[in-house]
């Protein structure tokens, strides 16, 4: 097996004394930026970018994705002590796991949730284990017009399942893809919206637009709308571990979750919402014990943390093997991989495979970590949760501002992190998604370059785009996307008003 | 700010953003010969999309489409507006294109810090000050030490 022997040499290299104290620096900071509010692992992630210029690739990457994988384990510690998700996939774990908290069944949520987070993330790497190297092979048949479908495809995908609305979705998308054609044009070396300005020669940093988005949108509209009061905390106290009867009811449950999670993140329209709603749904009805749901079922928990987590080591294939990424953590992590020099897709799996491979075998030992500092330390992190609100806020401004005037020392990204920070406070008050604006800011540029080389190839027929067989098919499950929806409803709504006349 | 009930501000701003992208991807030439594809047709192609979706936008806020606010930690259960946290939120957020330049990255962020623990209501402004110091100059010779650069302690004293 060519991916084991691979993979034994990238344990060789996490392995190592000083790549395991990054990793655990990683989920320490991880799960840390789980536990509190205003900040998440995209958002870390961005702001360590520019201390990791130091730092050798391979350490700085091990380190994120002990960030990535601990945040999960953070968010669910918080949406069961106290029923606030930090992210959307632990929405899910809150229904149920505050529910049990509530009933002083803290405990045993909370390792519920831990322990299948461990179980589905080992399996979600061992699939990214086999599943990535045979996928990158693939893309390197992959030509212009396939590689500009898939972009499509996540670019739809991304805004039509994040968010409540299409529309608001499309448009946070489409200004993602206008802000990312700002800059020099790579193709012609022209000069794009840069209104006469030579520091919008370079366009727009992701890590500024991020930073923005979440760290200043976030602190703008939680000051306009504070509780003022601190967190109504669940005791941790008659902590009863899981019992017989828990694991009984858990393992089946982890199991469902992973194998609902990892494929759905591995596809391109991935994300976490999606899994652990479909998992919430599957142990409500498989479980043998229906009236307990909605008052603490530990299946509940178990399933959708499971899924959670396997989607999140599903995202990592396409990243990885395609460089696609499909959430915003995944923006940020290409974004890290574009400041080395790196470009994820095939070609990372032959001339950074060292990298790629210890990265892989690092999310293992993360992944052990996680559930060694988070089972016994569940006390700990719950008291970062009483940090005064001032503080934690005004903090997280400053190391925004680490990240941003770090980057270029450029006056135009602080009157940009000012702008894109009130669009960001805009945008929470009229739900509109952030993370198509990332996945468009991204991803943008690259699909420009695939659409104008397809069609050079092409000769300038637009049916080039569509002359692979990978191609023809994505682009209908494109076109699908965008008009079924639609028609159902205006079919519902022609029946709904014939039925009443 | 509290929200209207029919925010076609939203959909003007959008539509505004689109016609100023198309309008200056009209400036550049908008097929090639090579690629076909020129550099100004996408920011055209973008600027129309853009103004598009603000015209479906407004229809749905003609037909008085929802807008629920964001959930998150800490927000008031009732969501109610405080816009004197906004505005010293905003302060805080815009102190560092005044004084970034000139007084530095560790007055800056001292500023920027004071600001929003008033956003909050922090009800000690002389320890938040002190505070505020403190966590700047430690993140200013951290993050220096770690090799980000930051700038001078005080840019106009040349320090």
């Amino acid at each position: 097996m060519d991916a084991l022997a691979a993979l034994f040499d990238g344990f060789a290299i996490a392995l190592q004394p000083i790549n395991l104290m990054w990793a655990l620096i990683g989920t320490f900071m991880g799960t840390a930026v789980g536990v509190l509010p205003g900040i998440g692992p995209a958002l870390t992630i961005a702001l360590l970018l520019p201390v990791t210029a130091n730092v050798a690739p391979t350490s700085a990457f091990i380190m994120f994705a002990g960030i990535f994988y601990g945040a999960m384990y953070g968010g669910s510690t918080t949406s069961i002590l106290l029923n606030t998700p930090g992210e959307s996939g632990s929405m899910m774990t809150a229904l149920e796991g505050n529910k049990m908290a509530r009933k002083g069944r803290g405990a045993a949520a909370l390792a519920t949730a831990a322990i299948g987070s461990f179980v589905a993330g080992t399996i979600a790497t061992l699939g990214l284990t086999f599943l990535a190297p045979p996928i990158a092979e693939l893309a390197f048949i992959f030509t212009p017009p396939d590689y500009f479908a898939l972009m499509l495809l996540a670019f739809l995908s991304v805004s039509v399942v994040l968010g409540a609305s299409r529309v608001r979705g499309f448009i946070a998308l489409f200004i993602g893809l206008a802000l990312g054609l700002m800059g020099i044009d790579s193709q012609s070396g022209v000069q794009r919206l840069t209104f006469g300005l030579p520091a919008l020669l370079d366009g727009v940093e992701m890590t500024v637009v991020l930073v923005s988005l979440f760290a200043i949108g976030e602190t703008l509209y939680v000051a306009s709308r504070f509780a003022g009061q601190p967190p109504n905390l669940n005791p941790l106290a008659g902590g009863a571990w899981m019992t017989r009867a828990d694991w009984r009811r858990s393992w089946k449950p982890w199991l469902r979750g992973t194998a609902i999670g990892f494929p759905i993140g591995a596809l391109p329209a991935g994300g976490s919402e999606i899994p652990t709603f479909l998992s919430y749904a599957a142990e409500r009805r498989l479980t043998a014990h229906p009236e307990e749901f909605g008052h603490g079922a530990i299946e509940g928990v178990a399933g959708p943390e499971a899924a959670n987590n396997a989607s999140a080591a599903g995202v990592l294939v396409p990243l990885l093997t395609l460089g696609l990424p499909t959430s915003a953590t995944a923006a940020i992590l290409l974004a890290a991989f574009q400041n080395y020099g790196l470009q994820p897709g095939p070609l990372l799996f032959i001339n950074s495979g060292d990298l790629v491979w210890a990265l892989i075998a690092s999310l293992y030992v993360g992944n052990l970590m996680l559930l060694i500092l988070n089972l016994p330390l569940v006390g700990l992190w719950v008291r970062l949760l009483f940090i005064p609100r001032p503080y934690l806020y005004a903090g997280i401004l400053i190391f925004a501002l680490v990240g941003i005037w770090g980057v270029a020392n450029s006056w135009m990204d602080l009157a940009m992190m000012f702008g894109v920070g009130l669009m960001g406070y805009v945008m929470r008050v009229y739900d509109f998604p952030i993370a198509p604006v990332l996945i468009g800011l991204i991803l943008g540029p690259m699909a420009e370059v695939q659409l104008r080389r397809a069609l050079a190839i092409g000769q300038g027929d637009p049916m080039a785009l569509v002359s692979t067989p990978l191609s023809a098919v994505l682009v209908t499950i494109c076109v699908l996307i965008l008009v079924v929806p639609p028609v159902l409803s205006w079919r519902r709504a022609r029946r709904v008003a014939a039925g009443s006349t | 700010m509290e929200q209207q009930k029919r925010p076609y501000w939203l959909a003007a701003a959008v539509a505004l953003w689109g016609i100023v992208w198309v309008w200056q991807g009209l400036r550049l030439p908008l097929t090639d010969r090579y690629a076909y594809i020129g550099p100004g047709l996408p920011v055209v192609g973008i600027g129309a999309g853009l103004v598009i979706l603000a015209l479906i936008l407004a229809l749905q806020i003609r037909g008085g489409v929802p807008f629920e606010e964001q959930s998150a930690e800490d927000v008031s259960a009732d969501h109610h507006v405080s816009w004197y946290g906004l505005a010293f939120a905003a302060a805080g957020a815009a102190v560092p294109m005044l004084t970034m330049r000139h007084l530095g990255f560790v007055i800056t962020c001292m500023l920027a810090f004071w600001l929003i623990t008033r956003a909050f209501r922090s009800p000690r402004p002389a320890l938040d000050l002190v505070i505020g110091a403190v966590v700047s100059l430690g993140a200013w010779y951290l993050f220096r030490l770690l090799g980000v650069q930051l700038g001078g302690l005080l840019p106009i004293a040349g320090i």
